[in-house]
């Protein structure tokens, strides 16, 4: 669950040769950009994210799997692709740091219950502008989506970026967070930067067993995790994040 | 006698008493009951490339699906399917039992009130949460898992080992001794299960799925927990994992001393107790099965009988949706069978599976509170709470099951296995593993055991007794049958053409009521009439006339035995069979010795890679046999190497500074039973 951040998000846009943690996992699951990892040592491919390509969404069909087949990068790729630019997503969409089209959630393979035919990808997309998710069900083959099915209830798991702009957003809230005292308390220093902590964000609904937070579900909100590198984690328990409003809310 | 199948060569461990049967011609020839099943040509491949699992268990039995890691759910399976080890006995090729079968939701509420996590809708199983399945951990074959999304606008990509695959034991299957005290012959055998796993790290809890599929058709789905308990620092907060609140939690160490607002002040503290409440969706899919149906079955006593309390069983059929709650709408008896009626087993019993779920349900949450809840498969009904899909988001299983107003004929299992944890010393770092499970088991899927042996086969319904010696399956003859004059059965046989021999059926032994017997007449070895009678003709002169006599019982495999010869007039002489092989006996084995087979290297790299830019090289070797070892891939002067997964390996290098075209060598040395081979690409630094 733990990013090890040795870059600030800020940064990290312009940082294109630094190497980076792409945060969520406490085996360190490490975003490579450009340092050559020690392969021979390792057994069979190594566990970092890798930038495929010069990391531009494939525009042209890649080579496609049996229908059943789990998704190649390229595959998955070329869905977001098509599915971003579909005219069922709204012009103005913009994601979770406010730049130009939806934010991606994940992608995979309809269930096999549906019962469609050929290669097809269900992405899930949202879209901060409108708070609304997106289900986009792509035929790779023809290139199109077929189907598209949007909600203002359905929030999937956080993406890596929003547990990143969560995580920025609770460090520089200046509300009393009681997990920034307890990490003062114990470590001796403030917390200023995620690069000092590990963390993992997951979405968050309202389900009526907090006082507030009743806008979460319609908005997205994020509940972070956090730990020291030492792994104690800190009280996160006392707010969310809401990522629409990119303002933090007191559960209690 | 009907349709014969052969024998197949067993794994059963026959330990038979010194009481050695006499050797007899028993043949070993099934008379098969009524073949109620259809032989379904529909046994195509499952098209999922990478992702299909098919193996052979020790037994002979197999399975086949397709298993890859959703970004969300994790570890699923799809078009699950058996075949027995008995083969086409029961019917031929697989058969498919689910259609998919994951984990639906997670939740975990702490006891202290104080915080609860959805690990599946908030976090997922996919993604970066998934764990490589290395050496250290899969013990069996690890399936490469590809998994990529957008991080700061970017696409990128894994492809680490993910899911293991493994056959493990699963200790004895039956153990069977004919007799009470010693002798007879006992049948033993040990089983194994195909066993499917993935691990997921959601914070401090790590979480193996694994799903066992074992060699007699059942499947064992489970969750296991470990990583560590909560970890925190003692705290006067009652909203905190380690609290002062002894009722919420347990103490795992002396008193700790406390710090908030410059004070200190010693507490005893406790881990906070928690629940895991799992569901997983199960979409039934009993022999592709048009319409299923679904049966609740419950006990109840009537009343006392003569000698113990008389126990019925009560069948109900459920015909639309419903939620089933412990003590109100079944209780501890109480299970459920998904049924496909027009897939018959050979005694016309319809096939189905049984959920065996002997788990509790968490009650102080409405969604978790059915132990099951089944509704008619609606493609957007994906999770158990929180639903992710946009047809129909937020809703969970109760929301399912109200909405849905039709018949129960597709039907979707949501199994609900809580369990509650309440820390103790023992759990503290690294966690043990602490599971929660239910099983998936054949009810009347097959018409008997699926391993039966034939030794076994007659044993269908009710029986007396079988045992290898004085009541076998197979009859076995103790007196064998004679050929006399038909006129004068006491007289020694005077051959003459027109005189009628006549034959005996002999004496056999055999767990059949009765058997029925049929004769065949051979003239020096060759088959010329059938009948219990037979008249001599001009033909028979100068011959050895004998006959067989075959023994069998519907249900039952036949024997046959051969009688003494009769000689008619002088036989043309033949060559001395001889009982002996005429080959010479070796002392070493006949298999040739293990010959290295071939392989080849293939080279996955970008035609073009930019100056100063890492890039990936993946090498992927075949063969007819399994790829092992290492794979050394040089470029620009640079050598690297790394082991193989399932055949395949990745590298990266750095472009060098000068813009030209270089060469990717990969070699793969090769084993002992795969021959070594390289292949060479050429890569473009460009600026």
């Amino acid at each position: 669950m733990n990013a090890t951040l040795s870059v600030p998000w800020r940064s990290r846009k312009l940082a294109a040769v630094a190497a980076v943690a792409l945060g969520l996992s406490c085996a360190t699951t490490a975003y490579v950009v450009s340092q050559d990892d020690v392969a021979g040592t390792e057994p069979g491919m190594s566990s970092d994210f890798e930038v495929v390509g010069n990391g531009d969404l494939p525009t042209k069909k890649p080579a496609l799997g049996a229908d059943r087949a789990p998704l190649s990068a390229e595959e998955t790729g070329y869905a977001i692709s098509i599915a971003s630019k579909d005219a069922s997503i709204p012009a103005g969409a913009t994601d979770v740091r406010g730049e130009s089209g939806p934010e991606f959630l994940y992608a995979d393979l309809p269930e096999v219950g549906a019962e469609t035919s050929g290669r097809k990808v269900v992405v899930a997309l949202y879209d901060y502008t409108t708070d609304t998710s997106f289900d986009m069900l792509v035929d790779l083959e023809a290139g199109k989506v077929v189907k598209s099915t949007k909600s203002v209830k359905a929030q999937p798991p956080t993406s890596a970026d929003e547990a990143d702009v969560a995580m920025q957003i609770a460090i520089d809230s200046t509300k009393d967070l009681l997990f920034k005292s307890e990490f003062e308390d114990n470590m001796g220093v403030p917390l200023i930067a995620p690069d000092q902590v590990e963390y993992v964000a997951g979405s968050w609904v309202f389900n009526k067993t907090t006082s507030k937070g009743q806008e979460c579900g319609e908005d997205r909100c994020a509940q972070l995790m956090v730990s020291t590198a030492a792994g104690t984690y800190l009280n996160t328990w006392d707010f969310v994040v809401n990522l629409s409003t990119k303002s933090i809310v007191k559960t209690q | 006698m009907k349709k014969g199948v052969g024998m197949r060569k067993k794994s059963l461990a026959r330990l038979t008493a010194a009481l050695a049967a006499p050797a007899l011609l028993t043949g070993g020839v099934v008379a098969q009951v009524a073949t109620a099943s259809p032989a379904q040509a529909a046994d195509s491949p499952l098209a999922c490339d990478a992702s299909l699992i098919e193996k052979k268990l020790e037994n002979g039995a197999e399975w086949r699906m397709c298993a890859r890691i959703h970004p969300v759910k994790g570890l699923i399976l799809e078009q699950i399917e058996f075949k027995p080890a008995t083969g086409d006995y029961e019917y031929s090729g697989f058969k498919r039992i689910i259609d998919q079968l994951n984990i639906a939701q997670l939740n975990v509420p702490y006891d202290t009130g104080h915080v609860q996590y959805d690990d599946i809708t908030s976090y997922g199983f996919g993604k970066q949460y998934l764990q490589e399945q290395g050496p250290e951990v899969c013990k069996g074959e690890a399936l490469p898992v590809e998994q990529s999304f957008t991080y700061s606008g970017r696409l990128v990509e894994r492809t680490i080992p993910g899911i293991c695959v493994q056959e493990d034991p699963t200790g004895i299957m039956t153990h069977a001794q004919e007799t009470q005290i010693g002798g007879g012959t006992l049948y033993v055998d040990h089983g194994t299960g195909l066993a499917v796993s993935s691990i997921s790290k959601i914070s401090w809890y790590e979480y193996q799925q694994r799903v066992v599929f074992d060699d007699h058709g059942q499947i064992e789905v489970g969750l296991g927990a470990t990583g560590d308990i909560a970890p925190a620092w003692a705290s006067t907060n009652p909203n905190s994992f380690f609290h002062n609140n002894e009722k919420t939690g347990w103490p795992l160490s002396g008193p700790s001393q406390v710090t908030s607002g410059g004070s200190t002040q010693t507490i005893q503290s406790y881990a906070a107790s928690h629940w895991h409440n799992a569901i997983f969706k199960v979409d039934f899919g009993i022999d592709k099965a048009e319409r299923q149906v679904v049966e609740q079955y419950d006990f109840s006593s009537p009343g006392a009988g003569t000698r113990a309390p008389i126990i019925e069983r009560q069948k109900t059929v459920m015909d639309a949706a419903f939620s089933s709650v412990a003590g109100v709408d079944h209780d501890e008896l109480s299970w459920w069978r998904v049924m496909n009626p027009a897939s018959k087993n050979f005694d016309g019993h319809a096939r189905s599976y049984e959920i065996v779920n002997q788990n509790y349900a968490n009650k102080t949450i409405p969604y978790t509170t059915p132990l099951v809840s089944f509704t008619n498969y609606r493609a957007c009904e994906e999770y158990a709470s929180n639903n992710l899909n946009a047809g129909c988001p937020g809703q969970n299983v109760l929301d399912y099951v109200a909405n849905d107003n039709h018949q129960l004929t597709d039907p979707v299992a949501w199994i609900n296995v809580g369990f509650h944890h309440t820390d103790k010393d023992e759990d503290q770092s690294p966690m043990p593993i602490h599971w929660q499970k239910f099983q998936l088991v054949p009810r009347d899927f097959f018409a008997q055991k699926p391993t039966i042996k034939d030794a076994r086969k007659c044993i269908n319904g009710p029986f007396s007794s079988v045992n290898a010696v004085t009541k076998p399956c197979t009859p076995e003859n103790t007196a064998a049958p004679k050929i006399t004059d038909k006129n004068d059965p006491t007289a020694a046989v005077v051959p003459a053409v027109g005189k009628t021999l006549t034959v005996s059926n002999g004496t056999w032994r055999s767990a059949a009521q009765s058997l029925t017997y049929a004769y065949t007449w051979f003239r020096n070895g060759e088959a010329v009439a059938t009948g219990q009678d037979y008249t001599l003709t001009e033909a028979d002169n100068n011959s050895v006339i004998t006959a067989k006599v075959t023994a069998s019982a519907t249900g039952f495999p036949s024997g046959t035995v051969e009688t003494a010869a009769v000689t008619f007039g002088t036989p043309p002489a033949t060559e001395d069979p001889t009982d002996e092989p005429t080959d010479e006996p070796t002392d070493e084995p006949t298999d040739e010795p293990v010959v290295a087979v071939s392989s080849t290297t293939a080279v996955k790299v970008a035609a073009k890679v930019k100056t100063g830019k890492a890039f990936p090289v993946t090498v992927t070797v075949k063969s007819a046999k399994p790829v092992t070892g290492k794979v050394t891939v040089k470029f620009n002067g640079k050598s690297k190497s790394v082991t193989l997964v399932s055949g395949k390996g990745t590298v990266k290098f750095t472009a060098p500074k000068k813009l030209a075209t270089y060469n990717v060598v990969a070699s793969y040395a090769g084993t002992d039973t795969v021959k070594k081979s390289s292949k060479t690409v050429k890569v473009k630094v460009v600026r």
